[in-house]
């Protein structure tokens, strides 16, 4: 059957498309039904079948060469830098530094902080003026059992120690003296309560050396809890005086007259590491003045003797003080560490910056 | 081939790639430097041809790394290869007609196929001079129909992604594609009469 080019065109088109799916559902029931009919088309279409199953059977053939770019085709110069790179690079060079100097800074303080303390806070009366007061604080907030063995502070844990019972021997005497010594036991007693409390002590005398903080409330908490624990002994004798001391303002008078009598109980202590001797003694005066004006504030254990309100408030710098330098220092190490990272981090990121 | 792992690393090395790591671009070079020049060679029809057009579809690609927004990263390098070898088809075509001895023919190691291994030496190069054959036909095609064709049977897009690409209307993609299919089938028509024993083995499909 003579059929007219146009025609056979479109048929290859329509025979295209229903290979590939193309049709409209009418086109294609149309055909289906058209090849039944007509063998020419049918043939048509197996051409066209084997036709396009040729082509898609075609190899994929292998590159006849290594088609892989040099900067020299792009353009680019090879040993150009990222600058996005290279410029974080720096920044993280220059972290690295700030740091480091930060760690450094906080390291080298937290050192000098702690070698005072245990050296001579004893010594230097001066270190009383200031700090000591807090120690006292720490005293009231327990009971103040003497923890001699319980002792935070890293130095002159043993002088303390040995200090605490010299001084609690003589305070306990001086506390059965009589109503006056009373009074100035309730001085003094508070005072060799510190010494006596080897752990808050410790604390105290760390935190009269360092700069006053809050954290040496929490400190000071802490070792006021120790102090709970252990003697109960060194209640009785806070228990004696505090009644009467009744109220912290006593204190600071008797203590002044105390002083000379403080400083009486514990000349060793001076020359010892133990901060609270040293703390307590030279600082007759300031240290009462400081107790009167503790407030128990924080003491959380604190037993709410009378005694003790007074002290609790100005321990938070002392007792920061055995605590700083190991935070502080531990945050320097940090500080340290990280700023090493960074510089690797830089290293890093400059090698990079080379390799675009 | 593309287990997820493979394509988590393209996609790392792409990324790397747009950040300006040539490296990283050549590694994605290596991968598809096989299906580049295959489409190329369809395309331009002559070894040495196609093989400076994949090139320049290579340099491309690269330049235009910014374009690719995901999706497979095959069909866009193939796209950019298959507009790279239309236009340098039409360009050449404009210029004296190519050389016939530029065509590779069946006894030429040039045009590399890769075959099975399990064939034998008499169907290796039956297959040869058959594929041989049906690049000459193809090659005997116009430019448009030529690359319709390619991208449809050989590449494997879609009418609408190649009139998408093309950017002409389906029913001219439609009639493009028949009409080259219809050509190549005259065309082998006519090597069969001429080789008979090449058609040996398609008569068997």
């Amino acid at each position: 059957m003579p059929m007219s080019a146009e025609r056979k065109t479109h048929d290859i088109e329509l025979l295209s498309a229903y290979l590939d799916g193309q049709l409209t559902e009418a086109e294609r029931s149309a055909l289906e039904t058209r090849l039944q009919n007509e063998s020419d088309l049918r043939q048509q279409l197996a051409e066209l079948r084997a036709t396009v199953a040729l082509i898609r059977e075609l190899p994929t053939m292998a590159a006849p060469r290594d088609f892989r770019l040099t900067h020299a085709m792009v353009g680019t110069n090879p040993q150009r830098r990222q600058p996005r790179t290279y410029a974080f690079s720096f920044v993280s060079a220059a972290a690295a530094i700030v740091l480091f100097v930060l760690g450094f800074g906080l390291l080298s303080s937290s050192m000098s902080t702690r070698a005072p303390l245990a050296s001579s806070n004893v010594a230097s009366d001066g270190l009383a003026a200031t700090s000591q007061p807090p120690q006292v604080a720490i005293v009231p907030t327990q009971t103040q059992p003497p923890t001699i063995d319980v002792l935070p502070l890293q130095y002159a844990a043993t002088d303390v120690i040995e200090q605490e019972e010299t001084l609690r021997d003589q305070s306990g005497e001086d506390a059965r003296s009589g109503a006056d010594s009373q009074q100035a036991q309730a001085t003094s007693l508070p005072a060799a309560t510190l010494l006596f409390e080897p752990t808050m002590g410790a604390d105290t005398f760390a935190g009269a050396e360092a700069a006053n903080t809050g954290t040496a409330i929490e400190e000071f908490s802490t070792a006021a809890e120790q102090a709970d624990e252990e003697a109960p002994a060194a209640e009785l004798l806070l228990q004696a005086p505090a009644e009467g001391d009744t109220a912290a303002a006593s204190v600071p008078l008797p203590t002044q007259s105390e002083a000379p009598a403080m400083l009486a109980l514990q000349p060793t202590d001076k020359p010892t590491e133990m901060p609270a001797p040293a703390l307590a003694l030279p600082t007759a005066t300031p240290l009462a003045t400081e107790m009167a004006s503790l407030t128990p504030t924080s003491a959380p254990t604190a037993t709410p003797a009378p005694t003790s309100t007074v002290f609790p408030t100005p321990v938070p710098q002392p007792i920061q003080v055995p605590a700083r330098p190991t935070d502080t220092g531990a945050l320097g190490v940090i500080l340290i560490a990280g700023s090493i990272v960074l510089l690797a981090a830089a290293v890093y990121l400059f090698l990079r910056s080379r390799r675009p | 081939m593309s287990t997820v792992a493979t394509q988590e690393n393209e996609q790392r090395l792409i990324q790397a790639a747009q950040r300006g790591d040539l490296n990283a671009f050549n590694a994605l070079v290596l991968t598809y430097q096989d299906s580049v020049f295959t489409v190329a060679y369809r395309i331009m029809g002559e070894m040495q041809a196609a093989s400076d057009a994949a090139q320049e579809a290579f340099i491309l690609a690269y330049r235009r790394l910014s374009t690719y927004r995901g999706g497979s990263f095959r069909a866009w390098l193939l796209r950019i290869t298959t507009n790279q070898c239309y236009d340098e088809l039409r360009r050449l075509r404009r210029k004296p007609a190519i050389s016939m001895q530029d065509l590779p023919d069946a006894d030429s190691d040039d045009g590399p196929a890769l075959s099975a291994d399990t064939d034998t030496p008499e169907e290796v190069v039956q297959q040869r001079e058959l594929q041989n054959a049906i690049q000459q036909c193809i090659n005997s095609l116009s430019p448009d129909q030529r690359v319709v064709l390619v991208m449809s049977d050989i590449e494997g897009f879609n009418y609408q992604e190649i009139a998408d690409q093309l950017g002409a209307n389906l029913g001219t993609i439609k009639s493009r594609l028949s009409r080259a299919r219809a050509g190549v089938r005259d065309c082998l028509q006519a090597v069969k009469e001429l080789l008979p024993s090449v058609f040996r083995l398609n008569s068997d499909e």
